[in-house]
C-alpha cells in the first residue's frame, strides 16, 4: 500500500475512534483527530495518537480549533474577580491593588500581570460559585426516609429505590436557591421533588415547589395552603420530554427558585428549559422531599444532589449592565449604590481588608469603600478600542477568552497578547483554541 | 431648578371665553348632560344647564364623573418638580424645604402645603428625565384610527351615527377601550432618547402591540424587483403618509390598512412593534427595502420571561436610545427585556401606533412620553425597607441612605460611607425608604371621597367640602390641614365609580 493510501487508512481508523478522555483537533474540512495535544508550534501541531507509534504532525494552518480535555472544573483553582480588557477578552484574576497607571493581579495560570489602567474596561467581582447550602448522597443516615430507599456504592456513592417511598431532610434555603439533581432510572421515571416544602411528610405537606419527572417529561406545579382564594394544588406548566427514548436513561434537572420574583426556572443538563412564574406567595418551608413511585419494574437512582444559594441580585447586575459613562470611572455597589468619577486606588488595608478609594465631584470628601462591597469597576475610556484582538481565540476553562498570537504550546502554553504581551499560561486553563481570520494590529498610542 | 420646555401643541391652553368647551357631567345610571359646572355645597353639584333658566342641583352620590372643559384645562401647569404620596396621589409644586417630619412644598394647585414625610414616598426634583411630550389621554384629539380599505364609507348623512356604531375605539374618562384589532395612532413627538410609560388593563389573554418611533409613511405601490426597469423606477418610487389624509377631527377613521395583510411596516411605516403576549414580548423591526418592499425582522432579545396572567392590569415602560440602538423593556417596574438593533436604530418617526390583536380587549390610561437620561435602574430597584434612594439626573449616581434635609435648594443624604450634599438640580428622584412611610391600607378614606386629575400631571384624592367653579376646599386625611384647590387646572372629577363603569366592559366577558 503506498503511502497515501496508509495515511488514509491511519486517519480512517482515527476517525471511526470513539470519544473517550482525549483532547480533539478540528481540522479546516470538519475531520477531528482525538488524541494527546502535544504541542502547537509555529507551523506544526503534534498530536498523541493511540494509533501512531509517532506523534502526528499537522500543518498548523490546516488546524481549525484544538479542544482540550483538561483537568476537571471542581480540581482547579478559582478567582473571584473578572478582568474584562478594552478589546473584549476576559479572564479571572485576583485583584491586588490599583493606583494611577496600573492594576496589579495574581492569577493561577499566568502568575502575577500588571495591566495599564488604559487598557481595562472592567473589573468584576464576586464571580465565585455560589455558596453551596447542602450537598447530598452521604449515606441514607443524612436522611429521614420512608420505605425502600437504598444506598448503591456501584457507580459512586447514590440513593436509590425500586418501590413507593421518599426521602426527606431538612435545608436552609436561602431566598433565591439552585437545587441540581442528576437521576437515572429504568424504562421510566415517576419521580416527584418537593423545594422549600412545610412538612417532612407529604400527606402533610400543603405549602411547596414541586417538580415531577415522569414519562411525558417534568411537570411543575405548586402547592398552596387551603386558606387562600385558590384550588390547593396549582399547575406552573410542563416541559415535554420522552424519557423512556432517552439513550442513557440519565437526566441532570437544575430548578433554580427566585422567591422574591416569584419564578421558577428549569434547566435540563445546563440548558434552560423554561421560566415558570408563581402568583402566589412563595412558599417559606424548610423541608425537601424526594418522593419515588418505582413499582418493581422502575428504579429511580439519584446520582447527585445539591443546593446552593443563589445571588440573584448581584447575578443581575452583572448580567444587565451596570450604567457605565465613558468619560468617568463607576464604581457599582452589590447593594445597588452607583458613584461616577475617578477610582484613585486599590489597597490593601490588612489581609482580608482591601479598600478602594474614590473621588467624586459631587462628594467633598474621597470615598474608601471595602471591595468586599463591590460588584463592578467600569474604568473611563481613555483611548480607542483596538480593533484586532489576536490570530487565535484562546477559551479558558472555567470562563473567558484571550485573543493570542504567536502560540507555542509545550508544557505550558507561550503567546503574545495584543495588549499584554508574552505570556505563559498553565496547560489547565486551555479549553479550545480557534483560529481566527488574522487581521494587522493597530497601534496603540 | 431646571424647567423644561413644554411641548404646547400637545397641550391645550383655554382663554375663558364663551367658546369655552362645555363640562360633561355622567351619572351613575349612564345619564349624561353637558353644561357647565358651578360648584359644590353640602355633598351637591351646582349644574347650569344651557337650555335651563337655572342652575340645577344633583346629589354628588348619584354622579359618576364630571369632566370639566371637554378635559382641556383653562391653564395646564407648567412642568415642575412633582411630590408623589403614598397613595399614587401627585402633587406638582416647588420644593421649598424638607426637615423633621414634613415637606414645605408650593404648589399652584394648593398653595405652600406641609405634607407630613411618612405620607410622601417620592419626590422629583427633575421629572421624567427633563421633558414632557405627550401625557394623557385627557381628550381624544389629534388620535388616528387606520381602518380596513375595504370597509364601505357611509353616506354623509349617517356618517357621525356609522360612527359612533362601529367605533373600534371608545374614549371615556381619561382611559382608550378597544373593541377590535383597528390601530390607534398618535404624533406624540416622541424624542430619540426617551421613555413611554402606560398603564394596560386587558380581558382575555394578553395579545397588544404598540408601534413606536413610526413614521406611518409607506410605498403607495412597491416595485416587482424581478421587473427590469425596477433599478430606474426606484427613484421615482412614491410615498403615502397617513397623518396627511388627516381632517383634524378626533379618533379619524381613516382607511389604511391593506385588505388581508396585517404586515406591520404597511401598517405603520417605518419603526418598532412591540408585542406583548402574556409570558414573552416580541420586537420587530419594520423598514422598506429601496424598492419598496416590506421588511420586518424580528429582534432577538437579551432575556424575555413573563408572566402576565389572563384578565390583568400592568405598568409598562419602555425606554429607548437611538444613538445606543436599544431599547429596554420594564413591567411594573420590573426589567424584562433589552434589545439591540446591531443594523442600526431604524425607527426615526415621532409616532406611536397601539392596536389589540386576536381576542384581546385593552384599556389604555396614563399614557406619559418623556425623555430620559439614560438610567437604567428598574422602579423596583429603587425601593428599599430601611434606605431612602437619590438618583442624580446624569442617570449614572445613585446613592443611599438617609435624606436629613432639603434646604436652599440643597439635599443632604447621609450614606454609609458619606455625608452627601447635592444641588437639587443634579437630583432627578428620590424614594424614601419603605419602613418610614405609613401604609396605603391603614389610611381611612372617608365616603366621599373623589379623585381630581389636572393637566398635564398631577392627581389629587380628596373629600370636596365646597367649590366654586374656579376653587375648591377639600379634606384628604394624607394633609393635616384643608386644601384650597385651584381649579383652573384640573380636568376630571371622578366622584364615584359606576355599577355599569367601562372597567367592567364588554359584558360578554
Amino acid at each position: 500500500m503506498n503511502g497515501l493510501a496508509n495515511f488514509r487508512l491511519l486517519m480512517a481508523s482515527i476517525l471511526t475512534l470513539s470519544s473517550s478522555a482525549q483532547d480533539l483537533v478540528t481540522l479546516n474540512g470538519g475531520q477531528n483527530i482525538r488524541g494527546k495535544i502535544l504541542s502547537l508550534g509555529k507551523e506544526i501541531v503534534a498530536v498523541d495518537s493511540p494509533h501512531s507509534s509517532a506523534p502526528l504532525k499537522i500543518k498548523g494552518t490546516s488546524v481549525r480549533q484544538l479542544e482540550f480535555q483538561g483537568s476537571a472544573q471542581a480540581d482547579l483553582p478559582r478567582h473571584s474577580e473578572q478582568i474584562t480588557l478594552i478589546n473584549g477578552d476576559v479572564f479571572p484574576a485576583e485583584v491586588l491593588s490599583l493606583d494611577e497607571t496600573h492594576l496589579q493581579v495574581e492569577t493561577w495560570f499566568a502568575g502575577p500581570l500588571s495591566l495599564p489602567r488604559k487598557q481595562l474596561r472592567s473589573v468584576h467581582y464576586g464571580m465565585k460559585p455560589q455558596t453551596l447550602l447542602y450537598s447530598g448522597l452521604q449515606g441514607l443516615d443524612d436522611w429521614n426516609h420512608q420505605n425502600d430507599w437504598s444506598t448503591s456504592e456501584e457507580n459512586g456513592l447514590t440513593l436509590y429505590s425500586t418501590n413507593t417511598g421518599s426521602i426527606n431532610r431538612t435545608i436552609d434555603y436561602s431566598e433565591s436557591f439552585i437545587f441540581q439533581t442528576t437521576i437515572r432510572w429504568q424504562n421510566t421515571p415517576n419521580i416527584s421533588f418537593y423545594l422549600a416544602a412545610d412538612s417532612q411528610k407529604i400527606s402533610n405537606c400543603k405549602n411547596a415547589y414541586r417538580f415531577t419527572l415522569g414519562n411525558q417529561g417534568i411537570q411543575v406545579d405548586r402547592l398552596i395552603p387551603l386558606e387562600q382564594p385558590r384550588p390547593n394544588f396549582s399547575s406552573l406548566g410542563d416541559i415535554r420530554l420522552k424519557p423512556s427514548g432517552m439513550p442513557k436513561k440519565l437526566l441532570k434537572i437544575e430548578a433554580r427558585v427566585n422567591r422574591p420574583a416569584r419564578t421558577l426556572q428549569i434547566y435540563l443538563d445546563g440548558i434552560l428549559q423554561k421560566t415558570f412564574g408563581d402568583q402566589a406567595e412563595p412558599p417559606a418551608g424548610t423541608h425537601l422531599i424526594v418522593e419515588s413511585r418505582s413499582s418493581g419494574h422502575r428504579t429511580h437512582e439519584l446520582v447527585q444532589l445539591r443546593i446552593m444559594e443563589w445571588d440573584t441580585k448581584t447575578q443581575k447586575l452583572h448580567r444587565e449592565g451596570p450604567v457605565e459613562d465613558p468619560s468617568v470611572d463607576t464604581l457599582s455597589l452589590a447593594d445597588g449604590d452607583r458613584y461616577s468619577g475617578e477610582i484613585l486606588s486599590i489597597k490593601a488595608a490588612t489581609e482580608d481588608n482591601e479598600t478602594l478609594t474614590m473621588r467624586s465631584p459631587l462628594i467633598k470628601k474621597d470615598l474608601e469603600i471595602p471591595t468586599s462591597a463591590c460588584s463592578v469597576l467600569h474604568f473611563r475610556k481613555a483611548i480607542e478600542t483596538p480593533a484586532a484582538s489576536g490570530t487565535f481565540g484562546l477559551a479558558l476553562i472555567n470562563g473567558g477568552t484571550l485573543g493570542l498570537q504567536s502560540i507555542q504550546l509545550g508544557s505550558q502554553l507561550k503567546a503574545d497578547h495584543p495588549l499584554l504581551g508574552e505570556l505563559s499560561l498553565d496547560r489547565r486553563i486551555l479549553s479550545q483554541i480557534t483560529r481566527h481570520q488574522a487581521e494587522p494590529l493597530k497601534e496603540t498610542p | 431648578m431646571r424647567f423644561s420646555a413644554l411641548a404646547l401643541s400637545l397641550l391645550s391652553t383655554l382663554p375663558l371665553t364663551a367658546e369655552t368647551p362645555e363640562d360633561i357631567v355622567r351619572f351613575l345610571n349612564g345619564d349624561l348632560l353637558h353644561g357647565r359646572f358651578k360648584g359644590i355645597s353640602a355633598n351637591t353639584i351646582q349644574w347650569k344647564a344651557p337650555q335651563a333658566k337655572n342652575d340645577n342641583q344633583y346629589e354628588s352620590n348619584a354622579i359618576s364623573q364630571i369632566i370639566l372643559r371637554e378635559g382641556h384645562a383653562t391653564r395646564p401647569l407648567p412642568y415642575q418638580p412633582t411630590a408623589h404620596l403614598i397613595n399614587g396621589d401627585e402633587l406638582p409644586g416647588r420644593i421649598i424645604s424638607l426637615s423633621g417630619d414634613e415637606l414645605s412644598f408650593d404648589s399652584p394647585l394648593s398653595g405652600e402645603v406641609k405634607i407630613p414625610k411618612k405620607s410622601l414616598a417620592r419626590l422629583q426634583p427633575n421629572p421624567h428625565g427633563g421633558t414632557l411630550h405627550y401625557a394623557g389621554p385627557y381628550q381624544s384629539d389629534g388620535w388616528l384610527m387606520p381602518i380596513h380599505k375595504s370597509i364601505e364609507e357611509p353616506e354623509p348623512e349617517q356618517e357621525a351615527k356609522h360612527k359612533e356604531e362601529t367605533a373600534p375605539w371608545i374614549y371615556s374618562g381619561t382611559a382608550f377601550y378597544s373593541k377590535d384589532t383597528t390601530p390607534l395612532v398618535r404624533n406624540v413627538s416622541l424624542p430619540e432618547k426617551g421613555r413611554i410609560r402606560f398603564k394596560l388593563g386587558w380581558r382575555k389573554r394578553l395579545n397588544f402591540s404598540l408601534a413606536f418611533h413610526c413614521d406611518l409613511t409607506r410605498p403607495i405601490t412597491p416595485l416587482d424587483e424581478n421587473n427590469e426597469e425596477a433599478e430606474e423606477q426606484k427613484k421615482t418610487l412614491k410615498f403615502e403618509t397617513l397623518t396627511k389624509l388627516s381632517k383634524g377631527t378626533a379618533l379619524q377613521q381613516i382607511p389604511w390598512l391593506e385588505p388581508n395583510n396585517s404586515n406591520q411596516a404597511l401598517n405603520y411605516g417605518t419603526g418598532y412593534v412591540l408585542t406583548l403576549y402574556s409570558t414573552y414580548p416580541s420586537l420587530y423591526r419594520c423598514s422598506f427595502s429601496d424598492s419598496g418592499q416590506a421588511v420586518v425582522t424580528n429582534l432577538r432579545p437579551s432575556r424575555s420571561r413573563t408572566n402576565l396572567g389572563e384578565n390583568g392590569e400592568a405598568e409598562f415602560d419602555l425606554r429607548f436610545n437611538q444613538a445606543e440602538k436599544s431599547i429596554i423593556l420594564y413591567i411594573n417596574g420590573e426589567y424584562v427585556a433589552q434589545w439591540y438593533d446591531s443594523d442600526g436604530y431604524v425607527g426615526k418617526g415621532e409616532s406611536i401606533g397601539l392596536a389589540a390583536n386576536s381576542q384581546c380587549k385593552l384599556r389604555i390610561s396614563d399614557l406619559r412620553v418623556t425623555s430620559w437620561n439614560g438610567a437604567q435602574d428598574s422602579a423596583v430597584s429603587m425601593e428599599h425597607r430601611e434606605r431612602d434612594i437619590v438618583l442624580l439626573t446624569n442617570g449614572t449616581d445613585r446613592f443611599s441612605g438617609t435624606v436629613t434635609g432639603i434646604s436652599e435648594n440643597k439635599l443632604t443624604l447621609k450614606g454609609p460611607y458619606a455625608e452627601i450634599t447635592l444641588p437639587l438640580e443634579d437630583v432627578a428622584d428620590v424614594r424614601f425608604a419603605k419602613n418610614t412611610l405609613t401604609k396605603s391600607e391603614d389610611i381611612e378614606w372617608p365616603a366621599n371621597t373623589a379623585l381630581l386629575h389636572f393637566q398635564p400631571l398631577g392627581r389629587l384624592s380628596l373629600s370636596p367640602v365646597s367649590a366654586t367653579a374656579s376653587e375648591m376646599e377639600a379634606k384628604t386625611p394624607l394633609f393635616p390641614q384643608p386644601l384650597n384647590i385651584q381649579l383652573e387646572s384640573a380636568t376630571l372629577l371622578e366622584l364615584n365609580k359606576t355599577p355599569h363603569d367601562l372597567d367592567e366592559w364588554f359584558s360578554e366577558f
